[in-house]
């Protein structure tokens, strides 16, 4: 009974971690850092990692291409956050954008 | 045949490489964006044991030597590692746009 | 030295000896021809709990064996539900630096910003830190942007 009252709480005690390995912002350079606070978007891709058996990163660039797209006259300002999300013998790896279109 | 198995398996182990993301940066992105440049520059090493990092600066480089004249602008950067059975690849990927001013 | 002693000191200096561990910088363009800087900082954090390195010094100093048996495992199944690549002690909420890029646009009323400094760190105290996002930069002063 004190086993499974210990292993309930660990189970419970376990869930949903994470850990924000980077968050970066920058701001443009001359008139573009002039923030004109317009359209902000964000954009958020994930890659799913059992083991660390994955074989590329294209879910980041993925994020930047949407980005192009959604801003098509550039951006202000920028913050890109990588972070993971841990499991089971897994884990998630995360690229969050958020972006001041110009 | 069970250890020419093991044999195979191992081989495909060691050329198939597992990557992991150390970090992405990016600065502003232009309205300009015709003049994609992109380059690439590596370092290997035995069991992540490194003496330099000078290839972060080839990539400055060659990026340099893309866009002579120009300003570059929007740069994306991937630094990541790819691990082999005892070998890693250390790896920046950039892509930028060359801009003339 | 008695145990109660010895364990009041032991805190004391985990108390004390907090670790600074600086884990990634990012220095923009700093542009200075625009006017006076006023510098600003923002910063966001969040606990960070290893819980399985806490099982596992649990279990070293448990006395009876069982316990340590125990924690052991405990330390195990939580070693297994947490894989993944770490920076700094895990946080059990990955969306506390989502306000940064708000908090720097509210920051600087003149909108102008330039040489932002995105530094990721952390704090330890033995297995428990203060996991911090912190963004400095400066506004450029629209006054004296206009005097030049």
């Amino acid at each position: 009974m004190k086993k499974l009252f210990l292993l309930l709480t660990v189970a419970m005690l376990s869930a949903c971690t994470s850990s924000i390995h980077m968050s970066q912002v920058d701001v443009g350079s001359n008139d573009a850092n002039n923030v004109d606070i317009g359209k902000v978007i964000e954009i958020e891709k994930s890659q799913k990692n059992i083991l660390g058996f994955v074989y590329d990163t294209d879910y980041v660039d993925l994020a930047y291409k949407n980005l192009l797209l959604e801003c098509p006259n550039g951006t202000s300002m920028i913050n890109v956050e990588y972070l993971t999300n841990h499991g089971f013998f897994s884990w998630t790896d995360k690229i969050r954008i958020k972006a001041v279109c110009l | 045949m069970l250890k020419n198995t093991l044999l195979f398996s191992l081989l495909a182990l060691s050329l198939t490489g597992c990557v992991g993301l150390n970090t992405v940066s990016m600065t502003q992105v232009p309205a300009q964006r015709n003049n994609v440049i992109t380059t690439s520059s590596a370092s290997w090493n035995f069991i992540g044991i490194n003496f330099s990092n000078a290839f972060v600066d080839e990539a400055v480089d060659k990026l340099k030597g893309q866009c002579p004249t120009g300003k570059i602008e929007g740069v994306y950067t991937k630094h990541q590692t790819t691990g082999y059975v005892l070998m890693f690849k250390r790896e920046v990927i950039v892509s930028a746009y060359c801009n003339e001013v | 030295m008695p145990i109660k002693l010895k364990s009041i000191l032991g805190l004391s200096f985990l108390l004390m000896g907090g670790c600074s561990q600086l884990h990634h910088v990012h220095i923009g363009d700093i542009d200075q021809s625009q006017g006076t800087l006023t510098p600003f900082t923002i910063q966001v954090n969040e606990l960070g709990f290893d819980l399985a390195k806490t099982a596992e010094i649990g279990a070293e100093v448990a006395k009876s064996s069982s316990t340590s048996e125990d924690l052991e495992l405990v330390a195990f199944i939580l070693a297994i539900s947490n894989f993944g690549p770490k920076t700094g002690n895990p946080v059990y909420n990955d969306a506390y630096a989502a306000k940064v890029l708000a908090e720097v646009i509210k920051v600087c009323p003149s909108k102008k910003l330039t040489g932002l400094t995105s530094v990721r760190e952390a704090t330890n105290v033995g297995p428990v830190s203060g996991e911090v996002v912190s963004i400095k930069g400066y506004c450029i002063n629209n006054n004296q942007t206009n005097n030049i």
